[in-house]
């Protein structure tokens, strides 16, 4: 029987090396980051918010702006997405439309509001060729000097495309992306805690790499991209993973990507487990398949592309997530291993810690953001308590199974993401 | 046919007319002779073709709206009875024609009234009030029994309304907003900028690198290669498909999914949307028991009961009056208007003909049936015999939320009770 304070008794019990032997994995691996992107963030904190210059927003002022959205079956979204856009503080010179070969109307929805005038162009394919594709039909039709790329079943804050462009004002910087919350976050357990997860991962992860000028993700549910830039490196390859991808090769040519924190959109993330499961299996196999198999020469020091600070943010990946979801298993072995049932107590601690790291990124990220209801920290804040199991233990076993599928079977091939003739021409042929 | 009474039937032969002459070799049948000085022309026989102020000039002098006009060479003219089918048929179609119109009342035989006119040509024809597509007539609709009348649907719907004709469905047709022609040109358009100058393009899909754009884009290297990846596409269905297509204005630039549709009237010039070309039903008239009693009676026939179509709204009127007059009791009559009409109309009138039309079949539906309701040019007016101005104003408002209910778009449901001064205003104003 395991009483509830025997961890914390045991802590005090051992000496050094016995406490180490028993947390090395969280000294070494976890602790490191939650205090990195901790300072660094509390640091951003008091860096004063940039106001563009007269000149600067005048630059900003004559910026067209391109909308683009591709969907597939979203007739029941699109009105809500409309408003969003009609109630948007900056002026948006072109609204692109495409349907990709729905089948639940939002064909005849788009084509709606376009003789209504709130779409500019409205464009269908008759067979579905993909979210790239229909993304780049919209790119190469745009003609804006930025193209925002938006998905129609997010909503969007009305500043938020006023504050997405302007970062636009260095003319180094070729993409940006935004934050993103949880919109249904009291809709079950799971959407409670991807919004805790969202919350911590928006205001403390993605602020922190902004920072290092690390951000490797434009979104292609909310990012914006410089035209001239975009069509430089050739706009979206074949998904899935696609919008990751064509920000690293952004990188790699000397474009910056920077994330404008106040710029906000809302989305709704998978409801039911199951769901969440496939949502995550497949993002952190695209993670893998882009990183490991496409740019793998970062890592070669003679080639022509290196650059230190994109094998810097490669390594810290490379550590933070596939070192770290690799290790847990090992950890979680050698626990049992060495101190046999004791490692659940050890665990237990170990939850304990990870409850008040949770705790407190979580509040830091509330204080940084400024942008929650207090209605919806309330109704998330219970599942703190759990959040640990969930974040470190069950998506670290998710991700273990993704990595295990992606590295063994190749299986990102064979997603659904793409009509599977297409898919199937483009991957064989890569 | 011979009528055995009237004198005149039993010498059946009729004076005809030859113009612009008579043939030396031709011969007409027998029972046939030409027209002497002063004696009454039965019919008209056309010996070539002979041009349209011509044709008027002597039909003027003619004096007859009725006379039957037969060529012996083709002639499809309005108000020509035969022609091109032969000097036989014409013969014979002109012979029936006067014998039918020798049945008629001088009342009726000599009416200046369109009504009676419209009236004896249907029944002299026996044919009914059928309707022609020309594409020479302005309404690309000709009713060829009418002869020289005009507003021809009108006089028939009128004598629809009566009882003495009956229609049914011919043709339903787009006419122009502004000049009312029905010569309208349908053409794709530029949605922006209103231009036909417009080209229709497939869009490419290439796999390998998921490029997707106009198939101009790929043709611009000279061959058929990918303008992102540079590979050539060779084989469709394996390294490229073409998902859809887009419309480029060749005008203004704008690109779309697919063209408008636009209404370009060849009388005024005018372009009109779709949903701003109103469309004009035509039918086919008939003549009924009712009709042809009084064509051969000569006046309206009293002893008739109002048909289906006869103006019941003022017989149940003058029934009420009657009955308020004799035992008090009351009556309402209801003007509704609709306040957003003309909102409606301006933005998609073939919407607001549908909504009138719904209109009109929830009244009848949610009145009582001793009820009546009148169409009039700003809504409807309605008769509620036996009804206290509370209760009227109650069974009024129900309408009004069914209305709403079956509407999409919200009339403006507006109603008034009306008193008989108003009332005759509005009885005169309908004729
Ligand atoms: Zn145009
Ligand atoms: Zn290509
Ligand atoms: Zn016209």
């Amino acid at each position: 029987m395991i009483e509830l304070d025997a961890p914390l008794v045991m802590l005090g019990q051992f000496d050094w090396a016995t406490w180490f032997s028993m947390f090395w994995f969280m000294v070494l691996l976890e602790v490191p980051r939650y205090t990195l992107s901790a300072i660094s963030v509390f640091a951003a904190s008091f860096a004063r918010p940039t106001v563009p210059t007269p000149a600067e927003q005048r630059y900003l002022d004559g910026l067209k702006l391109s909308v683009v959205i591709a969907g597939h079956n979203e007739a029941d979204a699109i009105e809500r997405c409309l408003r969003s856009l009609g109630e948007q503080t900056r002026r948006i010179d072109e609204i692109i439309f495409i349907d990709d070969g729905s089948t639940d109307g939002m064909r005849e929805i788009i084509h709606k509001y376009r003789l209504l005038g709130q779409i500019d162009i409205a464009l269908s394919n008759q067979v579905r060729s993909g979210k790239s594709a229909s993304c780049n039909l919209g790119f190469s039709l745009a003609r804006g000097d930025i193209i925002i790329n938006l998905d129609a079943d997010c909503s969007y804050d009305c500043d938020a495309i006023e504050r997405l462009i302007e970062p636009f004002i260095d003319p180094r910087v070729g993409a940006t992306t935004g934050s993103i919350g949880v919109r249904n976050y009291d809709y079950s357990a799971v959407t409670a805690y991807q919004a805790i997860e969202y919350i911590v991962s928006i205001g403390m992860g993605k602020r922190a790499l902004d920072m290092l000028d690390m951000v490797v993700c434009a979104s292609g549910a909310f990012g914006a991209f410089r035209r001239g830039a975009i069509h430089q490196v050739g706009l979206l390859a074949p998904g899935p993973g696609e919008d990751f991808d064509l920000t690293l090769r952004l990188r790699r040519c000397g474009w910056k990507i920077r994330f404008a924190a106040n710029s906000w959109c809302f989305t709704d993330t998978p409801a039911t487990l199951a769901a969440l499961v496939r949502q995550r299996r497949r993002w952190d196999r695209d993670t893998l398949r882009t990183r490991l198999r496409k740019f793998r020469d970062t890592f070669h020091a003679r080639r022509r592309r290196f650059a230190l600070l994109e094998t810097f943010e490669q390594c810290e990946w490379l550590v933070m997530n596939g070192l770290v979801t690799l290790v847990f298993p090992i950890y979680v072995a050698w626990l049992f291993l060495c101190f046999g049932v004791g490692a659940l107590n050890i665990l237990i601690a170990v939850a304990l810690v990870y409850l008040v790291l949770d705790a407190i990124g979580f509040l830091m990220a509330l204080a940084i953001c400024r942008r929650y209801s207090a209605a919806m920290v309330w109704a998330v804040a219970p599942y703190l308590l759990t959040f640990g199991l969930y974040n470190g233990v069950f998506m670290r076993c998710v991700r273990l199974h993704a990595y295990g599928e992606e590295w063994i079977y190749r299986a990102s091939s064979r997603d659904s993401y793409s009509p599977s003739r297409v898919s199937h021409q483009a991957h064989w042929k890569r | 046919m011979l009528m055995g009474v009237d004198g005149f039937a039993l010498t059946p032969t009729a004076n005809f007319l030859a113009y612009p002459k008579l043939h030396d070799e031709c011969r007409f049948p027998p029972g046939w002779q030409l027209v002497a000085r002063g004696e009454m022309i039965d019919a008209l026989v056309l010996t070539a073709a002979v041009p349209d102020n011509a044709l008027r000039t002597i039909l003027a002098h003619i004096g007859d709206p009725l006379v039957p006009i037969v060529s012996l060479v083709p002639d499809e003219r309005q108000g020509i009875d035969a022609g091109g089918q032969g000097e036989q048929f014409a013969w014979e179609r002109a012979y029936a024609i006067q014998a039918k119109l020798r049945e008629l009342p001088g009342s009726i035989r000599h009416s200046a009234e369109p009504e009676d006119i419209l009236l004896a040509r249907v029944y002299s024809r026996d044919q009914g009030l059928v309707p022609i597509l020309d594409s020479g007539a302005r309404d690309l609709v000709r009713y060829p029994v009418a002869g020289m009348l005009d507003n021809v649907s009108e006089l028939a719907a009128g004598l629809d309304h009566k009882g003495y004709l009956r229609r049914r469905f011919f043709d339903r047709l787009f006419c122009c907003p502004q000049c009312r022609s029905a010569h309208l040109s349908v053409r794709e358009e530029c949605h922006s900028c209103r231009s036909a100058n417009i080209t229709e393009e497939v869009v490419v899909h290439h796999f390998q690198c998921a490029h997707e754009a106009p198939e101009s884009q790929f043709r611009s290297h000279g061959g058929f290669t990918c303008p992102k990846c540079a590979r050539p596409l060779r084989h469709i269905g394996l390294d490229y498909d073409k998902p859809g297509s887009i419309t480029r204005c060749l005008e203004c630039g704008s690109i779309n999914d697919k063209p408008a549709v636009g209404f370009k009237c060849i009388d005024c010039g005018a372009h009109h949307a779709p949903d701003q070309v109103p469309a004009r039903t035509w039918y086919a008239y008939s003549l009924t028991a009712v009709g042809q009693r009084r064509v051969l009676r000569g006046a309206a026939d009293e002893s008739v009961p109002a048909q289906a179509g006869f103006d019941r709204f003022q017989l149940l009127l003058e029934h009420t009056r009657k009955e308020q007059r004799e035992f008090g009791s009351p009556y309402q009559v209801a003007n509704v208007t609709f306040a957003n009409r003309s909102v409606i109309a301006a933005q998609d009138l073939r919407l607001w003909e549908q909504s009138q039309q719904l209109v009109g079949d929830t009244l009848h539906s949610a009145l009582r049936e001793v009820d009546a309701v009148r169409e009039h040019a700003e809504g409807f007016l309605i008769l509620m015999p036996r009804t206290g101005p509370h209760d009227a104003a109650r069974a009024l408002q129900l309408v009004a939320a069914r209305i709403r209910g079956v509407l999409k778009v919200d009339p403006g449901f507006r109603f008034t009770l009306v008193d008989d001064v108003a009332l005759e205003g509005f009885c005169s104003r309908q004729g």
